[in-house]
């Protein structure tokens, strides 16, 4: 198995200075997923964590180069997505507002659920300083898995270049972690 | 409004005002009593002619009274200021609103005769005067157009701005436009309140320029500065503005004003009064995007979207978009949050490994967009696909490569600046800064500003996810659209990276070893 384990993933993203955000005390971002999911991270790829909206939306995210998988976890007390519509409406979900592109679907935990596939702009400059032109645009893959209490899970690919991958490895790193996914029932 | 009316409207001001018809209107006028005035007449009476009305006691004082040992207001003389104001002919149905309008036609009157050194912004009836535009923009619904007024004129008052009849029209123009907004009135009230101060130019900023996008002229490069060292604070906003289209001008540059006023102006001056230390300003990441969301949020509610920016990604990943900041510029890699500012050398140190990987990141996508080449050469030499189809795909392997190699000089910069920040700080010379910025990390300011960040960021939010927003200009000014591209067939359609990616996996399924 060529896999890390999401924790051990986690404890050495904090050792290399990665810092919690928000106000979070009780549990690290981290933590706080794994209340609710199990899941491997690809082997070799760096990890950090943080959260949003106030410590109420952990994130957890896997790196290499230019490939991201990042799991979100959404629907808490003060989250800024307590529903799955709000997030499907959102900034996150969408492309400059408009719906995402339906790309097929993958099985999740034994679960099928519908693969989402956007576009995102590449902070690629100081913003203060806008020029125009074209925007350099990443991809997102992603797909929403439900979760106990209320809670549920963007699960996403992000290729973080316009410059496909010729090898494709992080799209067979993102298949391969979610095979490992699985949610917590208690 | 001629004299033979006015005992009328003084009747009907005891009547709106609750004051009870007996009393005399020689009495001296209590503002502080329960209903003696409705929101926005008391501003609007302290706006006039250039402060000489003040507020003393719940009594308003005349600093010009004819009987200086009776400087109070009587009623009638409020009520006259009052009702006096709305005899212009601008005035609309509504007395205050009248009222309001008949001030500032007034003053604009007296503008239009004076010279045009005259028409600066650091006098109310000056800078009314310097006001451009159609009144009856200032009459939005939810906010009486007195109020407005009243609001406009003490917060100009409160700005000094030179310049030449063009740069004045444009800063006229930009006041107006912002306090049309919700955000801009409750700001520059905040900034009234707080008796805040700036100065504002209008300057060509070095590297900038207005080009053309979609057939119109919009800004490239910085839109505006703001030096907080300054007593007060300096704004300058870009010159290269006016050489803009007039609608791209009106939105950016209010939302632009907003940034550099309110976001940075206004918010120096709150930090100087808290104690908050200039350095942990600088550095303090919240400092930036603080801005940032005013200026968003003002554009947003004027045209329902952003023209110059798109604050999606932060919305989406607030912290996500402050990461990547930290490799976008020189300055936002010695930004930290306030959790960091705790441990500020530990937080720069960690950023070694971060820029480090972003070269070697960088590195390796020059090497990947570089092998996209042969592919779109094989395509047109083997399977004898046009050249000019893979236009789109060219188009987008320069535009990253362009970015990239300026992105690659961009590091030297950033790691430069990372480096001398820690030796900085690492020095005894620079303890004082590392200590100052540790200790206002738990301050209560810091605290209230973080709070207030959030708050803007989620009515930005719902504001950008109302219904219909984004509609009002469409895309015709702004950045080109971010279409979507479905895969597509080998029919003589454009290729892009996407489709190319694609027909090169279908190729080597197809011919295994075709692309070795």
């Amino acid at each position: 198995m060529r896999h890390l384990i999401l924790s051990a993933a986690l404890i050495l993203a904090a050792a290399a200075g990665a810092s919690a955000e928000g106000k979070v005390k009780a549990k690290t971002p981290g933590q706080a997923v794994r209340e609710y999911l199990v899941v491997k991270g690809p082997a070799g790829w760096s990890a950090e964590e943080y959260s949003n909206a106030e410590g109420a939306d952990p994130v957890v995210r896997f790196q290499s180069l230019s490939d991201a998988v990042v799991i979100r976890l959404y629907g808490a007390p003060g989250s800024d997505y307590p529903k799955a519509e709000s997030f499907m409406a959102g900034p996150g979900a969408t492309e400059a507002g408009a719906a995402p592109v339906d790309a097929g679907s993958v099985v999740v935990a034994g679960k099928k659920l519908a693969l989402l596939k956007r576009r995102f702009p590449i902070v690629q400059a100081d913003p203060h300083r806008p020029t125009p032109g074209r925007s350099l645009m990443g991809t997102e893959l992603y797909c929403l898995l439900p979760l106990k209490d209320g809670r549920y899970a963007v699960l996403a690919y992000r290729r973080e270049t316009p410059v496909p991958d010729m090898d494709r490895k992080g799209e067979k790193a993102w298949e391969a972690f979610l095979k490992t996914v699985r949610p917590k029932m208690k | 409004m001629s004299r033979g009316l006015r005992p009328v409207v003084f009747l009907l001001f005891l009547a709106f005002a609750g004051v009870s018809a007996s009393a005399g209107p020689d009495d001296i006028f209590d503002a502080g009593a329960p209903g003696a005035l409705q929101p926005g007449q008391r501003e609007f009476i302290l706006a006039l002619d250039q402060g000489r009305y003040t507020l003393k006691d719940a009594r308003f004082v005349d600093a010009r009274a004819a009987d200086p040992a009776h400087p109070q207001l009587t009623k009638a003389r409020v009520a006259e200021l009052l009702a006096g104001a709305a005899g212009g002919e601008t005035g609309g149905d509504d007395p205050v609103s009248a009222a309001a309008g008949a001030a500032l036609e007034r003053a604009r009157s007296r503008a239009a005769k004076a010279s045009p050194l005259d028409l600066n912004f650091d006098g109310v009836g000056n800078h009314a005067g310097g006001i451009r535009g159609p009144l009856d923009s200032l009459t939005g619904a939810g906010h009486p157009a007195a109020e407005r007024a009243a609001l406009q004129a003490q917060f100009v008052s409160r700005l000094n701005f030179t310049g030449d009849r063009q740069e004045r029209a444009a800063m006229s123009a930009a006041v107006e436009t912002m306090l049309t907004t919700k955000t801009g009135r409750e700001l520059a009230e905040q900034f009234v309140r707080e008796k805040a101060r700036a100065e504002i130019v209008l300057k060509t900023i070095d590297n900038t320029a207005a080009v053309e996008e979609k057939g119109k002229k919009i800004l490239s490069g910085t839109s505006g500065t703001t030096d907080t060292e300054a007593d007060p604070p300096k704004v300058t906003l870009n010159r290269v503005f006016l050489d803009t289209d007039p609608e791209y001008r009106r939105v950016v540059l209010a939302g632009t004003l907003a940034h550099e006023l309110f976001g940075h102006a206004l918010e120096s001056q709150r930090a100087k009064k808290a104690g908050f230390p200039h350095v942990a300003q600088y550095h303090y990441r919240g400092d930036e995007i603080g801005a940032r969301l005013i200026d968003w949020t003002v554009q947003t509610e004027l045209v329902g979207k952003v023209l110059d920016a798109d604050p999606k990604s932060y919305l989406d990943d607030p912290q996500a978009y402050h990461r990547s900041l930290l490799v976008a510029d020189p300055y936002y890699v010695t930004t930290m949050s306030r959790v960091e500012m705790r441990n500020p050398l530990t937080t720069l140190r960690a950023r070694r490994k971060m820029v480090e990987d972003d070269r070697i990141k960088t590195e390796n996508d020059i090497k990947d967009e570089e092998s996209w080449r042969p592919i779109i050469a094989h395509f047109i030499n083997v399977h004898r696909i046009a050249k000019d189809r893979f236009a789109p795909a060219e188009e987008e392997l320069t535009v990253y490569l362009t970015w990239a190699y300026g992105h690659q000089k961009k590091i030297v910069a950033i790691r430069s600046q990372l480096e001398e920040t820690i030796r900085a700080w690492s020095s005894p010379e620079g303890v004082k800064d590392r200590d100052a910025l540790i200790k206002a990390a738990d301050s209560a300011y810091l605290q209230g500003l973080e709070d207030s960040l959030t708050r803007r960021s989620r009515a930005l939010k719902k504001l950008l996810a109302e219904p219909n927003r984004g509609r009002t200009i469409a895309s015709e000014l702004n950045m080109p659209p971010l279409v979507i591209t479905a895969p597509k067939k080998l029919s003589g359609s454009p290729i892009d990276l996407d489709e190319l990616s694609r027909m090169r996996d279908e190729d080597m399924k197809k011919n295994p070893g075709h692309l070795e």
